[in-house]
């Protein structure tokens, strides 16, 4: 029996010597960029009939009065803007997370409210007022029988909502759980098999649980969870040792589907579709990226900060469990400062093999081999906290690589892969 | 409603619209829904139009207001339609929280939701909002409004002109262009162009007193005092000020003086660098006078120095006297400003005083805490190198103590350094000696001290519980043991004598010139190694191992003890220290190990454990730090590996072909640990318990299965599929079982329908008769227990210790506060609460309406306690613990108090108060009823004709008295709980606004 062996691979943060560094324009030649505003760890970025949609920020995330707030649809080619949706109302309209489908984009706002417009007219379909900010990517799925994609979605607070997809009217909300920091964006999977789709995804502390301005130091209520998508009901849920800002990851280990979850304070732990948990090690805290696994079978985590030495790592190789053994072994490549953005898995060299690549927010895009060995850190112009999107986004079979930066652009880059991308995009 | 009061309405509702927002806005968002009608939008309630379809753009309704656009305005209606604030805007934002962003042409500003006034005019380009203010922009320059402060609308706001703004304690400092800055209290300037913003060491907030800086001058500032010309106290005339903040208490009806001093410095020393200081030029001396709270001069006298006396009297814990240094000499100022001038000079403290050096010139005295001589010598030293402190640091070879985390002693009897005394004999040479500070004694000869080093090589730390004392004059080895007049040369132990670990102890004795040997003995606990004459009397203790080598003695720190798998060394390395998974306990113990003359290893713990020195290698378990792997070679040369327990000295004998590790919370169970091996030829996992007993189930994958209606436990088929016969450990007989979230414990319920828990082999840690239960708490050490109900009363079951609590009350929980757990149970039955120590004594039966209780550190026998209070009506009854006291005192004795303050309980008779003092439930005082007085920082409580009012530091009564009885708040004086006819009312102390129980 080949027993399952992952290893694991850290993206340890240490000062990077700044003189040596090539530019990533250097390897990869810039083809465009275009100014949308700042985006953040819970940004994503959505290719849909060749034109890139992101939501921004804005100039100054804290910003009432932010003409660069709300949503961009960006032609794929040339970087132009061909659509800014923008909120008709003042107030916080940053937007983090979009979703398309059927025709239609839907995503959230720091302004309490949650939208859905016609991609076609631009015209708003619908909104749905949330009590708190809508922080996390929204899912899309058919959750009735209307046969139109209903949308899914965390709250900041203690809020998870499901929406009809053609009015925007509540379908069910979830408030067992609560997700105070609102952060996760959920997965999508049909856990209980019975033909529809439910959500997988995080929360910090019980919903009225008894928190000092959301802010903990211990477990105090903080769960990973499965909401069944028929019914809003939670399917399990499994305690985690701080709040989480990460996003669940799905990893499919031959038969056995499992789901990896990583807390804030560095607990990374793996569940199986009925919630049992598995898996539990530790890591290092201040995670704010989400983790993922290589074909090969790779646990990748990049972590946030680098005030904690590197050598707590070794004990993990723990027995507790016959997931990670003995065998295991840690593997370090230092990036950066500060890493926030999920790294991504695929062949950006045209190696024949997947590498990792990711970008840190002060201004590295860092790439090395699935098993951890740095290849090189590249200087791009700012850094950057939302994950890289990696595909084909122009159609000419080569793979693009998109940054969006904390200095508010958006640029992208040319490959001279084939490959199609592992992982290449967040949410 | 009036404005004033209709704004602090819209303040409140801010404060709770957090918990009541979140409830509210669903019935307000799908009572009403949105609906178009051509391009026009409207309202329905119930799927019947009840706002026309009028507008061109609409939101929800939030906080009872939706905002709407017509002819290309914003403004807001109700839900009758009716327009609440008139479209009058470029754009507006949904209410949040009772407040609106609205918008005029590009310029932004804030609305209250009430009237539509404006919080912040539109007049900014940009606004930011943060947790407690908004910050306003007019392009690149700052302004500042403190959203506490909207109830002052519109002086509140600092204009936006600043660079930057730093906001400490809601003082805002505004940076100018010309990198001045401007202060801000309550949105009203206070000072102009000081030399730099106010920071977090700048402020005292009780106080309100804070320091500024002036053409670099700095001053203290009273916030307190409207008019500028009064809230100088001390003007911006000196280079630094140190604030020194003292608690104040009563001591015998006396109250202490010292609140706040002010140590003026005349010069700023702080910033020299000594070593780049060039010698030629004089050192300039630092020049301090002392201020009282209100800028009065204490003493114009200049002094060089200014330090604390700690634990000034042994009954108050954060009692201080001054004591200033100038020109050589002291000067001790106590509490009520007496001065006291010392005849010494160059006192070296002690930490808790209770002894000093100084220098009188050609002598130096030892002295005790009341400066009383002990001893004087023409020199005396501080030993450096093992004048450590229980509490985990060491003295310096000025006296200064530093702190350390690498300390971390737990012995009680040594807490104090050694000294070295010194003597000129004949022809001027130096002679040394040993100084005991603990027995106040010479404990060693006098040396001349040539090239030779007087070094102390053990100590009763080092000895842990031991008293055996041993010093070296250069190859002269002596020792020391309390009780002896005198340390005396090594005779018969004619070498070394190792530290004790528990029980044991070892002696290493010569054998003869060259030659050494090391013994082993163990005594029995908590007896007094018995001394005869100058040598240990071995009758009295048993030998262990009669020949062994010492190799290396320390503490674990977390990971310590490792094993370098390229050398086979063993390895100890303390400062490999990991972070500790965190639902591991740390373990961290002292330990010894030891080898014999087969080159075989064991260990001593300090915790009693042997492992016998019989193993090729050990080393400790990288995951579970209290688990030593041993390691011993099969016939073949194959690694065999055990293991031990070092909390329990479980030992179990290397057996297994792989390291023994353990599987996830198993270690919580110690009878169902298991170790796991990896058995290539079966292609499997093998599982062994203490015995060294195989299982081929894993427990973690033992799941409950249904059989003919019963359930049962089986193993999953995972692994186990080269199994022709699936595992099923327990049979099929119980109604129901469920997982817990630990591995191999299962919730079972029996045919009676009654709950308990097994373990997956099928043994009962909970008996079947529980309605239900929930997992309660887990304290792998000493606790695992489980919340029990029967018939809809709750208890508690330990699985070590059993059922702790019967199931007899409405509600239990634990009652713990912040970090500290005093392991106390809060008991409910009707809504009244109760009081349950952690084995279930009952200390307060469940008959009051509240339990509250509150820390505090003594210092006096550096102790956490915590005061228990149970209320019933106004009266209170404390009870007191302290975690270094034994824990359930009579509580037959415990007494009603009227009310209690800091560690006082004061009951009312006719004309006085009995004053107890709470830790030992004493009587302290009694005091005629009109002479109680309690101080807080600003205000006291007072009493006149009988009833309880306030007054301010200025004597004005501010709270008149007419309350029955009166306490502060939480310990903050600006607060003060009344009752009057049985009401209980929250008074602010400063302007006597009062609120009832329920308003508050």
């Amino acid at each position: 029996m080949v027993r399952n062996k992952l290893i694991i691979g850290i993206l340890a943060l240490v000062s990077v010597n700044t003189i040596a560094q090539r530019e990533l324009k250097s390897i990869f030649p810039q083809k465009w960029n275009v100014k949308i505003g700042v985006s953040t760890y819970r940004t994503n970025m959505v290719l849909h009939d060749g034109k890139i949609f992101i939501g921004s920020n804005g100039e100054d995330r804290n910003f009432k009065n932010d003409a660069l707030d709300g949503v961009y649809e960006i032609d794929a080619k040339t970087g132009k803007i061909l659509h800014h949706y923008e909120i008709p109302f003042s107030g916080d309209n940053d937007v983090n997370g979009v979703a398309i489908g059927d025709g239609k984009l839907f995503f959230g706002t720091d302004n309490y409210y949650f939208f859905c417009f016609d991609i076609k007219s631009k015209q708003e379909l619908w909104k749905f007022h949330t009590p708190y900010d809508v922080e996390s990517c929204p899912q899309l799925a058919y959750l009735n029988d209307d046969k139109s994609l209903d949308v899914a979605f965390n709250v900041e607070g203690n809020n998870f909502y499901a929406l009809n997809g053609v009015t925007g009217e509540l379908l069910w909300e979830s408030k067992e759980i609560s997700s105070n920091s609102g952060n996760a964006s959920p997965l999508k999977y049909d856990i209980n098999s019975d033909g529809v789709m439910d959500f997988i995804t995080s929360g910090r502390g019980e919903s009225m649980s008894d928190e000092i301005d959301g802010y903990k130091m211990d477990h105090y209520g903080d769960y990973n969870f499965a909401i069944d998508g028929k019914t809003g009901k939670v399917l399990w849920k499994s305690p985690t040792g701080s709040g989480v800002h990460s996003s669940p990851f799905l990893y499919q280990n031959g038969a056995k589907t499992q789901f990896l979850f990583l807390s804030s304070y560095g607990e990374l732990s793996a569940v199986d579709k009925k919630g049992n948990l598995f898996c539990r090690i530790f890591v290092s805290s201040d995670n704010f990226s989400s983790p993922s696994v290589t074909k090969d079978k790779h646990l990748v985590i990049g972590r946030g900060s680098q005030e904690f030495d590197d050598k707590q790592f070794y004990y993990d190789t723990t027995a507790k469990y016959n997931y990670i053994k003995n065998e295991s072994k840690f593997v370090t490549h230092e990036v950066g400062e500060r890493l926030s953005a999920t790294t991504m898995i695929a062949d950006v060299l045209a190696k024949n093999s997947d590498q990792l690549i990711g970008v840190t927010e002060d201004g590295f895009v860092f790439i090395s081999k699935t098993t951890g060995e740095k290849i090189e850190n590249f200087k791009i112009p700012a850094g950057a906290e939302a994950s890289l999107f990696i595909e084909d986004i122009d159609g000419d079979k080569f793979l693009e690589i998109l940054i969006a930066d904390l200095a508010g652009n958006l640029t992208c880059y040319k490959t001279k892969s084939k490959a199609k991308a592992t992982y290449g995009k967040f949410r | 409603m009036n404005k004033k009061t209709s704004i602090l309405f819209l303040f409140l509702l801010s404060i709770v619209s957090q918990k009541l927002f979140s409830q509210d806005y669903i019935t307000q968002n799908f009572r009403f829904k949105t609906f178009k009608e051509g391009e026009k939008w409207g309202f329905k309630k119930d799927d019947k139009i009840v706002i026309p379809a009028s507008f061109d753009y609409v939101t929800d309704f939030s906080e009872n207001l939706a905002l709407v656009k017509t002819n290309g305005k914003w403004g807001y209606i109700d839900t009758l339609g009716n327009w609440h604030i008139q479209a009058m805007y470029d754009k507006g934002q949904p209410m949040q929280e009772g407040r609106a962003f609205v918008q005029k042409g590009n310029l932004i500003g804030l609305i209250e939701a009430q009237y539509g006034n404006f919080l912040l005019e539109p007049i900014y380009t940009n606004i930011k909002e943060d947790y407690n203010a908004y910050y306003v922009y007019d392009g690149k320059k700052m302004g500042y409004l403190n959203k506490e402060n909207l109830l002052d609308i519109h002086d509140a706001v600092i204009p936006a002109k600043y660079d930057s703004i730093v906001n400490q304690y809601g003082l805002i400092s505004g940076r100018n262009e010309d990198k001045t800055w401007d202060i801000y209290q309550n949105g009203k300037l206070i000072i102009e162009k000081a030399s730099k913003h106010i920071d977090y060491n700048d402020y005292d907030y009780a106080s309100k007193l804070v320091k500024i800086k002036i053409d670099d001058k700095t001053g203290v500032y009273n916030l307190g005092f409207e008019n500028p010309d009064q809230a100088w106290v001390v003007k911006p005339a000196y280079e630094w000020i140190e604030f020194l903040a003292f608690p104040t208490y009563t001591l015998k009806g006396q109250s202490s003086e010292f609140n706040m001093i002010f140590a003026l410095h005349e010069n700023d020393l702080r910033d020299i660098n000594m070593e780049v200081w060039n010698y030629d030029e004089p050192l300039p001396i630092d020049l301090i006078v002392l201020a009282k709270a209100d800028g009065s001069l204490i003493s114009k006298e200049k002094f060089n120095a200014v330090s604390l006396l700690y634990d000034l009297y042994s009954e108050i814990p954060n009692s201080f006297a001054i004591q200033m240094y100038r020109d050589s000499k002291l000067v001790n100022i106590y509490p009520d400003f007496k001065v006291e001038k010392l005849k010494y000079s160059n006192l070296i403290s002690h930490y808790y005083n209770k002894w000093f050096i100084a220098d009188g010139g050609n002598v130096k005295y030892i002295l005790d805490a009341d400066y009383n001589v002990l001893d004087s010598f023409p020199d005396v030293r501080i030993y450096q190198e093992f004048s450590y402190y229980p509490e985990g640091g060491y003295y310096d070879e000025n006296g200064e103590f530093y702190y350390t985390d690498d300390i971390s002693q737990t012995a009680t009897d040594v807490n104090e350094p050694f000294l070295i005394a010194i003597r000129y004999g004949d022809n001027q040479v130096e002679e040394k000696a040993i100084y005991q500070l603990e027995e106040r004694k010479i404990i060693s000869p006098w040396l001349a001290d040539g090239n030779n080093e007087l070094k102390i090589e053990r100590t009763p730390i080092d000895f842990y519980s031991t008293t055996l004392y041993k010093y070296s004059l250069g190859d002269t080895l002596g020792y020391y043991v309390k009780g002896m007049d005198k340390g005396t040369r090594m005779t018969f132990f004619n070498d070394y004598i190792l530290p004790s670990m528990g029980s044991f102890f070892a002696l290493r004795t010569r054998t003869n010139d060259s030659e050494f040997k090391t013994s082993l003995f163990q005594y029995e606990k908590n007896k007094d190694i018995s001394l005869n004459g100058k040598t240990v009397d071995l009758s009295k203790v048993k030998l262990i191992s009669d020949e062994f080598e010492i190799i290396n003695s320390s503490e674990i720190f977390n990971y310590g003890l490792k094993r370098d798998f390229d050398t086979h060394e063993i390895v100890i390395d303390p400062e490999t220290g990991g972070e500790m998974y965190e639902s591991i306990p740390a373990f961290k113990e002292y330990f010894l190990i030891l080898k014999d003359k087969q080159n075989k290893y064991g260990l001593i713990s300090a915790l009693n454990v042997y492992v016998a020195p019989k193993y090729d290698t050990l080393y400790q378990n990288s995951t579970y730090p209290n688990f030593v792997s041993l390691v011993n070679k099969d016939s073949s040369g194959y690694e065999l590996f055990g293991n031990v327990n070092l909390y329990h000295g479980e030992i179990i004998e290397p057996f297994s072909s792989q390291e023994i590790s353990f599987l996830d919370f198993t270690y919580l169970f110690r009878p169902y640990y298991y170790s796991l091996e990896f058995n290539e030829n079966e292609n499997a996992y093998n599982y062994f318990n203490l015995k060294g007993e195989k299982f081929y189930n894993n427990p973690e994958f033992v799941f409950p299965k249904k059989v003919k209606k019963k359930y049962g436990l089986y193993a999953f088929p995972f692994e186990y599929k080269q199994f022709n016969n699936p595992f099923c450990q327990v049979e099929a007989k119980y109604r129901n079982l469920e997982h817990t979230n630990y591995t191999g414990i299962f919730k079972a319920q029996g045919k009676n329908k009654k709950w308990g828990l097994i373990n997956f082999l099928g043994d009962t840690l909970i008996p079947l008769k529980y309605s239900k239960f929930e997992i309660f708490e887990v304290d792998p050490e000493n606790n695992f227990s489980f919340y029990t109900f029967q018939k809809n009363k709750v208890g508690v079951y330990d699985i070590y210790k059993g059922e702790i609590l019967p199931c007899k009350f409405d509600n239990i929980s634990t009652y713990s506060s912040g970090d500290y757990f005093s392991g106390m149970y809060l008991t409910e039955n009707d809504k009244k609460f109760g009081l349950l120590s952690p084995t279930g004594i009952e200390i307060l039966p469940p008959v009051y309406d509240e339990i509250t209780s509150h820390f505090s550190f003594n210092g006096e026998n550096d102790a956490t306690e915590e005061f228990f209070v149970g209320h019933k009506g106004s009266k209170k009854v404390v009870y007191y613990f302290n975690q270094n006291t034994e824990l359930i005192s009579d509580v037959s004795k415990l007494k009603e108090y009227d009310f209690i303050n800091d560690h006082f309980g004061y009951i009312r008779t006719s004309s006085s108060f009995d004053v107890y003092y709470l830790p030992t439930n004493t009587l302290q005082e009694t005091i005629p009823l009109d002479e109680l007085q309690l101080n807080g920082n600003q205000y006291s409580i007072i009493i006149q004709n009988g009833k309880f009012g306030a007054k301010d530091a200025s004597g004005n009564i501010t709270v008149p008295c007419e309350y029955d009885f009166a306490t502060f708040f939480e310990g903050r004086d600006e607060v003060m709980i009344g009752y009057q006819n049985g009401v209980k009312y929250y008074i602010y102390v400063e302007n006597n606004e009062r609120f009832t129980e329920q308003q508050w």
